[in-house]
């Protein structure tokens, strides 16, 4: 019964903790814009960020260690330490993003501007880092952002039966007025979002930080098989919901204060309440995941010792290079780079650089040594693989697509 | 994603390329204003996240304005492109600053009225981007 | 000498004929009582060849089977390398090897076989970049290089364990390497040498290397103990968890 209810839980935290920034900004844009035609590159990256974290989870539980920890040990040391300065640059510009964000949301209910708000939000995110347990911390911000769910019934009202969503989610290409090139640029900003990477190092690490052994494994299968596609539901209804109210009337987003509209034209004041707390709470724990990840990351590349699972005097420069990570996030927030352009650099960026990250990881869960007698299956290795000839594509042609389309513009 | 980077326009179509980005651009913004102004008069919203959705979409329309008013036009065939959109554009950043100056103030049953116009200068500013996109 | 400036080094055989690099050293467990951890160990043989992706994936393991498509790619880059024992080394010069066999005459075995007189180690693989972990299960840096005691008697003994950013900028090579080493040099000024921990402060090496010593009195806790001095300490609520 008791595992039954911490399944339960745990599939509900990674339902709410799914969505952050990245995905707020790359829905809302992509329905405006696009209407559906690009709801399967969601379907895809759900897919893959249920693959690799679970593969991932698995890792760090039958190993005990995480995952930045075995690249190194498998990609060597100098590739390894490219693949870290990579993924710290692109972790810090997340961060930004986050905290940015964060920022915008407290800027729409209270009318003060969000640079105001950023030097305080870090300071919260680190309050929490710093006092919090693990365990409390996230299951107290995931189940908060359930209160996303609202545009589900958002959605809902604005297509009554989703007679028209669906319609459109069937149809690929470019919809009249857009080109290619455009399209393929968005359908890698929706991949970077959904497969951010900073997911699958705090994932890994927060097993350890858990103490997960096997009798967890099925644990982490529930989290993330259930909770991270009904997370991906949230996207999903978060773009119909833009395409609905926003499409046919020749609205692009720009802004996070126009995410607002659909839910509150179709669910009014409640809904709206729902929707900032559940931005808050989302975005507030991506925050803390990606602080999170970069102490992990580069303390387990040089072997320093890190964790919120020993105190903090013990794990010294682990939590020095959180805080330099947030004095860093900061310092780009406040230099009035609109956040939402942060945002979908990085999660562009992020595209690009997944394959040095997920690589190391197919691998690692197919060698024995590590994973004793839970190494991949067949049919797993097949989809994992594909999924990195994918990747590797996608590696490939993002900076040149941004260039050629401009980002999108 | 909005772009703010202006290069110069070499030839009539570069020109008229350009036209059609700021005609979209600002009836995005004003698409939004009017559907913002509905819901605050209907209750649906807060004040304070109606005056922020207001401020950047006044942004985002007063930019597109300045990047195409700066812009040299490279002949006479775009001096009239200039000529036609330019007064829409104007009008319609015009419209936008009052409203968003109301909704600043609170007074959100007013901002439906003081909107009003922007519906006919969108719907002609979508005529011109069909007919010259 | 340091096991970094063993591998990467250019091979060259008798005639001059450039054979490849030293993709790794393999070590074998028979030398002079080490502490805890037993007989020292001494150079054995030097794999040449790239030691890329293949090897340290673990595809030269036979249990190692999937994915299958990466499996079929990388596995046959790993068999049959060269492998040269420390009797056929002529001269060791800066960046080179040369043997006194002539290529063909190298040994090649398909895999790393155990030997009669101690445990064989891979060094590339089961040495370098272990994590080290102290009696209190502390963290404490990972092995970034070896540093060998040339003997008269035979094959170089691994006497310490390099720790650290200044062990670690020759395993990376290059010019990122050379800035790694000069900023470690700027921080700790004086001392030329990388943070060094003798060999006989190992325990054990399994997927990590257990140590008889605790971490704090490390040469590589220095700066640990500086973050957490100069900065941790002094913000409230650092010692509870």
């Amino acid at each position: 019964m008791k595992k039954a209810f911490e399944i339960f839980l745990g599939i509900l935290t990674a339902f709410g903790g799914f969505v952050d920034i990245g995905d707020l900004v790359a829905n809302a844009e992509t329905g405006a814009r696009f209407g559906m035609h690009l709801a399967w590159m969601v379907v895809v990256g759900v897919i893959g960020i249920v693959i690799y974290a679970e593969m991932s989870g698995r890792v760090a539980t039958m190993s005990q260690r995480p995952v930045f920890d075995i690249i190194r040990e498998r990609l060597g040391a100098r590739l390894a330490l490219v693949n870290l300065g990579a993924s710290f640059f692109i972790n810090l510009l997340t961060f930004a993003a986050e905290i940015g964000g964060l920022a915008l949301v407290v800027e729409l209910v209270t009318g003060i501007n969000y640079l105001l708000w950023v030097p305080m939000l870090a300071i919260g995110v680190w309050i929490v880092l710093w006092k919090v347990r693990f365990s409390v911390m996230e299951k107290v911000f995931g189940l908060s952002g359930l209160a996303l769910i609202v545009t589900v019934l958002a959605l809902w009202r604005l297509d009554p039966g989703l007679a028209n969503t669906f319609s459109s989610a069937g149809r690929f290409g470019p919809p009249a007025g857009e080109d290619w090139p455009t399209y393929a640029f968005f359908a890698i900003a929706l991949l970077g979002a959904a497969m951010t990477p900073y997911e699958v190092f705090f994932f890994s690490s927060g097993a350890v930080e858990d103490n997960w052994t096997r009798k967890d494994l099925i644990v982490n299968r529930a989290n993330v098989y259930i909770g991270f596609p009904l997370g991906g539901i949230l996207s999903l209804a978060i773009m119909g919901a833009s395409a609905a109210l926003f499409q046919p009337r020749g609205v692009s987003v720009d802004h996070l204060s126009q995410v607002t509209l659909p839910v509150s034209a179709s669910v009014g004041q409640v809904g709206l309440v729902f929707l900032l707390y559940g931005m808050f709470a989302a975005i507030f724990s991506a925050a803390l995941e990606t602080a999170l990840s970069a102490g992990y990351t580069v303390s387990q590349f040089f072997g320093w010792q890190w964790g919120k699972f020993v105190r903090p005097r013990e794990a010294a420069r682990f939590h020095v290079v959180i805080l330099f990570t947030l004095c860093v996030g900061v310092l780009i927030a406040l230099s009035t780079l609109d956040p939402i352009v942060v945002t979908e650099y990085s999660i562009v960026l992020s595209a690009a650089a997944l394959p040095l990250t997920y690589l190391p990881i197919l691998i690692v869960a197919n060698d024995p040594a590590y994973m004793k007698d839970k190494t991949n299956s067949k049919a797993l290795n097949a989809v994992a693989f594909a999924f990195l000839l994918l990747l590797l594509v996608v590696s490939i042609v993002t900076i040149p697509l941004m260039i050629w389309t401009k980002a999108g513009a | 994603m909005a772009s703010s980077c202006v290069a110069p326009a070499r030839s009539q179509a570069a020109y008229q390329g350009k036209a059609v980005d700021t005609a979209e651009a600002v009836v995005s913004a004003a698409r939004t204003v009017l559907l913002t102004a509905r819901l605050a008069a209907d209750g649906r919203s807060f004040a304070p996240t109606v005056a922020v959705t207001v401020a950047d979409a006044e942004s985002d329309a007063a930019s597109a304005r300045d990047a195409f008013a700066s812009v040299q036009p490279p002949d006479g065939a775009s001096d009239a492109i200039r000529r036609d959109l330019l007064p829409a554009v104007e009008r319609a950043v015009r419209v936008i600053e009052l409203v968003r100056i109301a909704a600043r103030r609170g007074e959100l049953d007013r901002l439906p009225a003081i909107a009003r116009p922007l519906d006919a200068i969108a719907t002609g500013l979508d005529r011109f981007s069909t007919t010259e996109g | 000498m340091r096991l970094a400036d063993l591998i990467g080094s250019v091979v060259v055989d008798a005639n001059g004929i450039e054979i490849g690099d030293v993709g790794d050293v393999w070590l074998i467990q028979d030398g002079p009582p080490m502490g805890v951890f037993g007989a020292a160990l001494r150079v054995d043989r030097l794999v040449i060849g790239r030691f890329g992706l293949a090897s340290r994936a673990g595809y030269e393991r036979p249990a190692v089977r999937g994915p299958v498509i990466i499996a079929r790619l990388l596995r046959g880059r790993t068999e049959a390398r060269p492998v040269a024992s420390w009797s056929d080394i002529a001269a060791i010069e800066e960046g080179r090897i040369r043997l006194r066999t002539r290529a063909g005459d190298l040994e090649r075995p398909r895999s790393l076989e155990q030997a009669q007189t101690g445990r064989r180690w891979s060094a590339g693989l089961e040495l370098l970049d272990r994590q080290l972990v102290d009696p209190d299960g502390l963290m404490a840096g990972k092995i970034d290089d070896l540093r060998l005691e040339l003997r008269d008697d035979g094959p170089p003994v691994v006497t310490d364990i390099l720790a650290g950013p200044g062990a670690l900028a020759r395993r990376i090579g290059g010019r990122l390497g050379g800035w790694i080493a000069s900023v470690h040099a700027r921080l700790h000024p004086g001392s030329g040498d990388p943070a060094t921990i003798s060999f006989g402060a190992v325990g054990r090496v399994d997927d990590h290397v257990t140590l008889i010593v605790s971490r704090e009195e490390l040469p590589t806790f220095a700066a640990e103990a500086w973050a957490r001095d100069r900065i941790i300490a002094k913000l409230p609520g650092s010692g509870e968890a």
